[in-house]
């Protein structure tokens, strides 16, 4: 070996791995793709070749006569000499992985045994010269030569490769031998292969020092003809050529950047009209974005090389596994990108290993044979998400709950009471391992907090989330940190916020003075009325906290603008005082003293050259949805994420009428809520009506309905408009709150004539109503009676939150039906199986823990019980789950009816119960 | 030993000269809703985003009149984690800066020949007191008050 400059030897290095890695890439794609194209084998054989180059320049003999195999029978390939095969590329692979192992050893892999290996490719090539007899002529010739090399490798002298070089000449039938021996070892142009014909006349230039540098390694013009070749090479043989930078070169770069902005600044300021400036100043603002995308890398770069490691996995393992991977176009900073790669590799491995079953397994339970693996990337607010999912077995919660108990992580007790998603989440504690046994790949009982601590360490989270028997998915999410981001450039008080655009779901503008838009119920929290349904809003200024000192006086009656947000698919609002523009900022994170400020998720440099801080929309948005809900823990917020329905809460608004007394609505039953004077209220005869969007609304006065108080004079009235069919307006004094309420409903209280139940609320006895009985003492024409219809036939009723188990409850009873709870899908199928001849219908809600209406009707419609693959069923939603319509209906279900809509449901109900049903029977048997 | 002088209220104050990387720059501070009170904002230094504190509240000093455009002193964190082992490193990857009153020079000082020193009383941040020509200085330790305002996520 000839003495290495280390600056060489690593440009050396930084280049091969990159030779290596367009290698694997193409051959890769033939493989999956199973089709082999001449471009692809071209361009591994032009990979090889150069690496080769490299290696003889360092005289790292053993590495030349391993590649030198390689690039003969990818030569042959090349031209067409025999057909390729899939052992073939296996073959050039496994030589490929040799080669890498080799170059980062010690002695450039000088004393390794490459015998196998080159024997296995020589053989290769010689079968597929024996098969093809149309090149009869040049095949002994071809084999020998071929035979030769690895002995003469297994020697490692310097001089075979040079004498072996000639081989792949006779594999060139139609060319003329070139004047030159030394220049003609590269086939010249052949006119089969025209397409690639512009490249490959390059090569023969780059093969002829390579093999006089074997020999005179210490030549000087030599060696500057070589790096000069080397230089030129990558860049001429394929177009996405990257150069390496120090990363404090550009953090220099993008400081010195920052400087030329603040002086674009001052002289914009001083010469405001000059266009030269606003050009030059334009110019800068680009250079600053592109400086600030060098540090950012497709999220595709990283998922690439999961195609090799995922193929090597699927022949390890014996599993036909298929890599779905959708990137998009997610860019990630480098560091972070970087730092994910092992934590990834370890969860690809998990899902292929430990997630997806082995084919026979999955024959069984009758999946398709072949296991899916998807990873995936999105950006999400102010996160990017990355996902690596199975459609494996998933996790097994009670054997996860089982095992952390016996190995002592959690007590048994807490192991009860712990809900699924929070189990699943066990698997990330240090010391964790469901599998009996370890297996090679993975799953040593120490993965899995490794893997969540170096996602934390780059600032992510990670979660999992798993149904047994469908599959699994890990979620790391990272913060935006220099990534680059639209955002949306707000102000509030008279300073300026960034929300990042992906959270926007839509901007909408109202006038301050206009009291029906935005109502308020109490200080800070307010309701915005858009399209129909009534958002939870908040001023930006008053989540902020920002108070009004030195900031100028708000102009009631001016403009503002309301930013639209979803958080876990709620919606929610925010009043900014002014939207001032869409800007692409850099998200920088927030500095350590002001790190714990929750609002804000990261700060950013506007154009202007002000700091803007980044606001973190769900937590705003879950700060606004449960400004009021003394009762959800953040925990339990986390959980409804997760597991979609685990112990949902539903809103209450509570109100008072007479002085102390308190009243509430679930705000599913309105359709807004308005202020008026009393002089508004119109009289005719007893009945009272106020004038709403040109219809008369009758109104309720509670006091007439119920044993309660009267209140005493009012001149100002808030109307609670109903959003059934027909709207009626309850009359109240001033809206207290909005409450999240769990399984405190009490039904025993449940009376016919308007009290649905109780709660309590901060010691005071909150009356929740019972919209229908009211409307229906006070418009009957409207609220139909249903009484007796049911007939005491028995009616199962799954829902899991306890307002609307009281609810529908008292619809169904009234109706004369005879109810079954079930709290969620599995109850409803043990139910189902022990009273099948009882059951005649089912109602069911959709999003439930443990087993949801989507899967419980997927196994009802599929019982071998007639009685109960036929029973009627309906579906029943919120106001906020109109997403899931379109499913619902494809599912199985054969209505599907708003949870507020009684009248509607009953009778559908009495429908299915009593006429559809033998129709729908003869239409599920055909 | 160098020290940078400058005041808040009445009265003055010094650092170590290599602890301050920068005297003054052009800065707009945008406040940070939230933040401790004495943080009086964050802004741009070049591209880089600053913490400027407000050495006024730190100290609690109420007293004497308010330059209209007050100075940021552009503290060196790297050197304050070298010269406080108590120091939170993380610190060092921030760029921190502190409103003063008046940024007043440069004086030497000599501890070696000096008895002037005394430990103070007065604050917990105050590192000793110094009197220097006419003037009285009190040493100040920038680690201190910025890992008191600082409370942990």
């Amino acid at each position: 070996m000839v003495d290495i400059d280390p600056t060489l030897m690593q440009t050396f290095l930084e280049e091969s791995e990159e030779n290596l890695a367009i290698a694997e890439k193409h051959l890769l794609e033939m493989e999956s793709s199973d089709q082999f194209t001449l471009d692809d084998i071209s361009a591994i054989f032009r990979a090889i070749h150069s690496f080769k180059g490299g290696s003889s320049f360092f005289n790292l003999t053993t590495l030349v006569n391993l590649l030198h195999v390689v690039e003969s029978l990818l030569s042959n390939l090349q031209n067409s000499v025999f057909a390729p095969t899939k052992e073939m590329f296996s073959a050039v692979l496994e030589s490929l992985d040799v080669a890498r192992t080799m170059l980062y050893s010690q002695d450039y892999g000088e004393t390794t045994d490459i015998t196998a290996y080159v024997g296995k490719i020589t053989q290769l090539n010689a079968n597929g010269l024996n098969k093809n007899t149309g090149f009869h002529l040049f095949e002994e010739d071809e084999e020998q030569s071929e035979i030769q090399a690895p002995q003469q490798g297994g020697k490692a002298e310097p001089a075979p490769p040079k004498k072996s070089e000639e081989v792949p000449e006779p594999a060139k039938p139609k060319a003329s031998p070139p004047p030159q021996a030394s220049a003609s070892r590269e086939p010249d142009v052949s006119p089969k292969i025209k397409a690639v014909a512009g490249e490959k006349s390059q090569v023969p230039h780059k093969a002829k020092p390579a093999g006089v540098k074997a020999s005179k390694p210490s030549d000087p013009p030599e060696k500057e003809a070589k790096r000069k070749r080397k230089d030129n090479e990558p860049r001429k043989s394929q177009q996405s050529s990257t150069v390496r930078v120090k990363t404090e070169l550009i953090d220099n770069i993008l400081d010195q950047v920052g400087e030329v902005i603040l002086v674009r600044n001052q002289l914009a300021k001083k010469y405001p009209d000059e266009d030269m400036v606003g050009a030059l100043s334009q110019r800068i603002g680009k250079l600053h974005n592109t400086i600030l995308e060098t540090r950012m890398q497709s999220v595709s770069t990283l998922f690439e090389k999961f195609h090799r490691v995922v193929r090597d996995l699927s022949l390890q393992l014996d599993k036909n596994i298929v890599l779905h991977i959708d990137a998009g176009e997610v860019e990630l900073d480098r560091t972070i990108l970087e730092s994910f790669s092992d934590p990834m590799t370890h969860l690809v491995r998990n899902a292929a290993d430990h997630g997806l079953e082995p084919t026979s397994e999955r024959v069984h339970v009758g999946k398709s044979p072949q296991g899916n693996l998807y990873l995936s990337a999105s950006q999400k607010g102010g996160k990017v998400e990355i996902e690596v999912e199975d459609d494996g077995a998933g996790i097994d919660v009670d054997r996860v709950r089982e095992r952390a108990v016996e190995k002592g992580l959690i007590t048994e007790s807490k192991a009860e009471e712990m809900s699924g998603s929070a189990v699943m989440n066990l698997i990330m504690l240090p010391g964790f391992s469901t599998r009996h046994e370890a297996s090679e790949l993975s799953g040593r009982g120490v993965g899995m907090d490794v893997v969540k601590s170096s996602v934390e360490d780059a600032g992510g989270t990670l979660k999992v989330f798993s149904r047994q028997g469908k599959g699994t998915k890990f979620t790391a999410s990272f913060p935006l940190t220099l990534a680059i981001a639209t955002a949306l450039i707000v102000k509030a008080k008279n300073q300026r916020f960034a929300i990042p655009e992906l959270m926007v779901d839509e901007i909408s503008t109202i006038r301050w003075s206009q009291r029906d838009e935005v109502i308020k119920v109490s200080e800070g929290q307010m309701f915005f009325k858009h399209r129909g349904v009534l958002i939870p809003t908040m001023l930006l200024s008053d989540v902020l906290q920002i108070d009004e000192s030195g900031s100028a006086h708000v102009d009631k009656y001016m403009f503002k603008n309301v930013v639209l947000c979803k958080h876990n698919g709620i919606p929610f609002a925010i009043i900014v005082d002014k939207i001032l523009n869409i800007e692409d900022i850099a998200v920088k994170g927030l500095p350590l003293l002001i790190s714990d400020c929750h609002v804000f998720s990261g700060l950013t440099v506007l154009e202007n050259g002000e700091v803007s801080m980044l606001l973190d929309i769900s937590k705003i948005g879950e700060d606004i949805l449960s400004k009021t809900a003394t009762n959800v823990h953040e925990d339990e917020v986390n959980d409804l994420k997760q597991t979609a329905g685990e112990s949902r809460k539903e809103q209450i608004i509570i109100f008072t009428n007479a002085d102390k007394e308190y009243f509430g609505i679930h705000i599913d039953f309105l359709s807004e809520i308005s202020s008026i004077k009393s002089t508004e209220v119109e009289k005719v005869g007893d009945a009272e009506f106020y004038k709403l969007h040109g219809n008369h609304v009758p109104l309720i006065r509670i006091e007439d309905y119920l044993p309660v108080s009267v209140p005493g004079n009012r001149n100002n009235l808030l109307v609670f408009v109903s959003s059934t069919n027909f709207p009626i307006g309850i009359i109240a004094t001033k809206a207290i709150k909005v409450k999240h309420i769990g399984d405190e409903l009490n039904s025993k209280l449940a009376d016919r004539n308007g009290t649905l139940s109780t709660i309590i609320d901060e010691g005071h006895m909150v009356t929740i109503l019972d919209m229908y009985a009211l409307f229906r003492r006070r418009a009957p024409e409207h609220f139909k009676s249903f009484e007796n219809i049911g007939k005491g036939v028995c009616v199962l009723l799954v829902e899991d939150t306890s307002f609307f188990i009281v609810l529908l409850n008292q619809y169904l009873s009234e109706a004369g039906f005879e109810v079954i709870v079930a709290r969620d899908g599995v109850e409803a199928l043990e139910q189902l199986h022990k009273e099948e001849n009882q059951i005649k219908a089912m109602i069911s809600d959709i999003i439930m823990p443990k087993m949801d209406g989507f899967e419980l009707i997927e196994r009802v419609r599929r019982s071998k019980i007639k009685q109960i693959a036929n029973v009627p069923a309906i579906a029943v939603t919120a106001i906020s789950e109109e997403e899931h319509i379109s499913r619902i209906k494809e599912s199985g279900f054969d209505a599907c009816i708003s949870k507020n809509e009684k009248d509607k449901l009953l009778s559908r109900l009495y429908n299915m119960v009593f006429q559809d049903a033998e129709t729908i029977e003869i239409k599920k048997a055909s | 030993m160098r020290y940078s002088v400058f005041t808040a209220g009445n009265s003055y104050y010094g650092i170590p000269i290599q602890q301050v990387q920068e005297f003054d720059f052009e800065y707009k501070l945008s406040p940070v809703p939230y933040a401790d009170e004495r943080i009086s904002g964050v802004s741009s230094l070049r591209g880089r985003i600053i913490t400027v504190i407000d050495l006024r509240k730190c100290l609690g000093i109420k007293e004497g009149n308010e330059p209209r455009r007050r100075k940021v002193l552009v503290l060196d964190s790297l050197q304050l984690c070298k010269d406080y082992d108590t120091f939170d490193e993380r610190f060092s990857k921030d760029v921190l800066g502190v409103v003063v009153d008046r940024i007043e020079g440069i004086v030497d000082l000599d501890f070696h020949h000096s008895l002037d020193i005394e430990r103070s009383k007065k604050g917990n941040f105050i590192e000793g007191v110094v009197n220097h020509e006419d003037k009285v200085l009190n040493l100040l330790s920038f680690p201190l008050i910025i890992q008191d305002i600082y409370k942990g996520p």
